[in-house]
């Protein structure tokens, strides 16, 4: 069903910030394979706003109207985290794919009725991780998986920056699932998973609650994997700017700044080396080898787009999120109990 | 006495850590002689006596310490001999400059403590990098409050060290192990820049089942005021001493903090988007120890660490054992001082 280019239509549920502001809806446009065409807003006025400011066809004045409109094929959910359950499953029975905004859902029972949901309806479910997409990123994996580094042992991961304390900020609000573990810290979650293309067999976590807002602004995570690798995670609303991480392996080091938000400069994937002792490691051979700006937001409705139009499977799925929120779920359990929490093995899926 | 008399120094052990790289720096040190070392070994002594010029050797470390020549000891024996040998000294008199983890464990820890200062003698556990110059003004911006309230010091220690199952760092029953090793480096580093301890640690190790000790880990402590650290270390990864450390307006970098630099190195410090790198001429941090303890041996100037700090390092080394075994958190009591000052 999709328009007369060959494109899937588009449909946005609700006017966030992140979408309308930051770039999100402009560059999913941008896909080859998909446009933008419809956006909904429980306000009809702000919807045909930001329909005018973004040049959208179609605006609605509540996001059931979007998922009843038979011309759209897929929807992207930036809503609150606490509302991505009821509107991904509505629109999975609207039959839309659905490319939903990170965390998926406030637990791993709810990502999984997420899922089901959009199984059993036949659609398309992406948790957007853009970052994922990113040439870098993508890069570094590979050079992961292909031994450059050696065997790959600790991967550390930063994300902070200073969030105003904005009682208004969602991010703050906990009603609204907010706090810094969802908005910030899921990302150094999900790329230790990534990098390492594994999951964790046992959580150490502890978070860092805020008395005003009642909401997690911070924390520190530890994840083991199976074959002696692990993951030192930090992240924080009350921190100096930072994105970056490193993968250390029993041969090089590997280091990846701006890591996580699209960039707009030439930017490197460092790797590492020394040849002497550990008295005296001698100089350091850097390679670095530079990748061209990329719009990784482009880039996930472009794969989710061409996912739908083909029918090839997403790289990254339901299943995939389900994964992600449960390793999520046992940081919050970590962190409350002061135990280590360990996780089960996956079950082969077919 | 004097504040520039010369002091003298024995040596117990011939290691490779004091041949190579401490005995060479404490001889290079103002106001220092090292009068002689000892070995089980006589020929052994005898050698590295000649070899660095050192006047005196003796074939046992009890005939070491009873030389009345010698006021400071170096203990730079395998982990697990370092309790007995501090003891020793004590006894005789002397003050020791004992190489890290000081002790096995905190009752270990406070028993040389209490054993120094009933002796009157000083003992400070060998964390030569807290001497040199980028963590000293690294800790000196944090004062200053160059980036805001510190929250976060990540620091990390690793190197590929050979499987060499004589290498005493692989002897369980010498107390060898990563954390023993390199982990108190990183471990102390987060303890230096909060110029705090830590109430809780959680921490996996890698276990080596081979040689029955661990090779690695990763340890998150967490610090008063909701500060907190992250440190890891390996003797199975590539080679990295990488120190950060986090405010709420800016962050420090220091690569390569812990073995003394041999050319000029950097301190980069980040604020609102600019970054600025503030260039260091190497210093020998072995030597500085040296000579800090040859003042507090004058009585000059009191020693900036002492046994009371070695017990709180080695605790948190206790904790972070008892964290990877028992799977959780371990809360540390507050921080008490042991009074113990020679």
């Amino acid at each position: 069903m999709p328009d007369d280019q060959g494109r899937v239509r588009w449909g946005v549920i609700s006017t966030a910030k992140i979408g309308v502001e930051k770039g999100v809806i402009t560059a999913g446009d941008e896909a080859d394979h998909g446009v933008i065409t419809a956006i909904s807003s429980r306000d009809a006025d702000k919807a045909a706003a930001a329909a005018v400011q973004l040049g959208i066809e179609k605006s609605y004045g509540s996001y059931q109207e979007l998922l009843d409109d038979p011309d759209i094929d897929a929807v992207y959910n930036p809503l609150p985290n606490s509302l991505h359950a009821e509107w991904t499953i509505k629109a999975a029975q609207a039959g839309k794919h659905i490319l939903c905004e990170k965390p998926l859902a406030v637990n791993a029972a709810e990502a999984r009725t997420m899922v089901d949901a959009c199984d059993e309806n036949g659609v398309l479910l992406m948790e957007a991780f853009m970052y994922r997409f990113g040439n870098r990123n993508l890069r570094a994996r590979e050079i992961v998986k292909d031994g450059g580094l050696g065997q790959a042992r600790l991967v550390r991961v930063g994300f902070s920056f200073p969030l105003p304390r904005n009682a208004e900020n969602i991010r703050l609000q906990q009603n609204l699932a907010g706090g810094a573990l969802a908005d910030i810290g899921s990302y150094t979650i999900s790329i230790a998973r990534y990098l390492f293309d594994a999951e964790p067999m046992a959580v150490d976590a502890r978070l860092d609650i805020d008395r005003e807002f009642e909401v997690d602004i911070g924390g520190l995570i530890t994840l083991d994997f199976p074959g002696h690798r692990r993951a030192a995670l930090d992240f924080s609303f009350a921190m100096s700017r930072r994105q970056h991480y490193e993968v250390v392996g029993t041969a090089a080091t590997m280091n990846v700044e701006e890591c996580f938000l699209p960039v707009s400069d030439v930017r490197t994937v460092d790797v590492e080396r020394r040849e002497g002792t550990a008295g005296d490691p001698g100089p350091e051979q850097r390679v670095a080898e530079p990748f061209p700006p990329l719009n990784t937001y482009t880039a996930e409705f472009e794969a989710m787009s061409k996912a739908v139009l083909t029918g090839a499977p997403l790289p990254w799925g339901g299943e995939e999120a389900v994964n992600q929120i449960r390793v999520m779920d046992a940081v919050r359990e970590s962190h409350a109990s002061g135990r280590r929490v360990g996780l089960e093995p996956l079950q082969e899926t077919d | 006495m004097s504040n520039s008399e010369t002091v003298k120094w024995g040596i117990i052990s011939t290691a490779n850590i004091g041949l190579h790289r401490v005995i060479p720096a404490i001889q290079a040190a103002a106001d220092t002689e090292v009068v002689a070392i000892s070995s089980r070994d006589a020929e052994r002594a005898a050698a590295a006596a000649a070899e660095l010029g050192i006047p005196g050797h003796y074939g046992s470390y009890e005939e070491l310490l009873a030389d009345p020549d010698i006021q400071v000891v170096y203990n730079p024996l395998p982990n697990g001999m370092h309790h007995d040998w501090v003891l020793k000294a004590a006894a005789a008199g002397k003050h020791s400059l004992c190489e890290k983890p000081m002790a096995d464990d905190v009752t270990q820890a406070v028993a040389m403590t209490e054993a120094s200062a009933r002796a009157g003698v000083l003992l400070l556990e060998a964390f030569m990098w807290r001497f040199g110059n980028r963590v000293q003004r690294a800790r000196e911006l944090i004062r200053q409050g160059d980036i805001g309230d510190p929250r976060l010091v990540r620091a990390s220690f690793s190197f590929p060290l050979p499987r060499d199952p004589t290498n005493v760092r692989f002897l369980k029953e010498l107390s060898g192990g990563a954390l023993e090793d390199a982990g108190g480096y990183p471990v102390s580093a987060t303890r230096f820049m909060f110029d705090a301890e830590p109430e809780s640690v959680e921490a996996t190790l890698h276990w080596d089942d081979e040689f029955d000790v661990n090779i690695g880990g990763v340890a998150s402590l967490a610090y008063p005021e909701g500060r907190q650290a992250l440190v890891d270390f390996s003797f199975a990864q590539e080679r990295r001493q990488r120190l950060e450390i986090v405010g709420t307006e800016g962050s420090i970098d220091i690569e390569d903090f812990i073995l003394p630099a041999t050319a000029d190195s950097t301190l980069r410090i980040a604020r609102g988007g600019e970054a600025e790198l503030e260039i260091f001429p190497p210093v020998n941090t072995y030597t500085l120890q040296a000579e800090a303890m040859n003042r507090a041996v004058n009585g000059g100037e009191p020693l900036p660490w002492n046994g009371d700090d070695a017990i709180h390092q080695v605790r948190i080394l206790d904790a972070i054992r008892e964290s990877h075994l028992g799977g959780g958190r371990v809360e540390l009591a507050p921080h008490r001082k042991v009074d113990a000052d020679g």
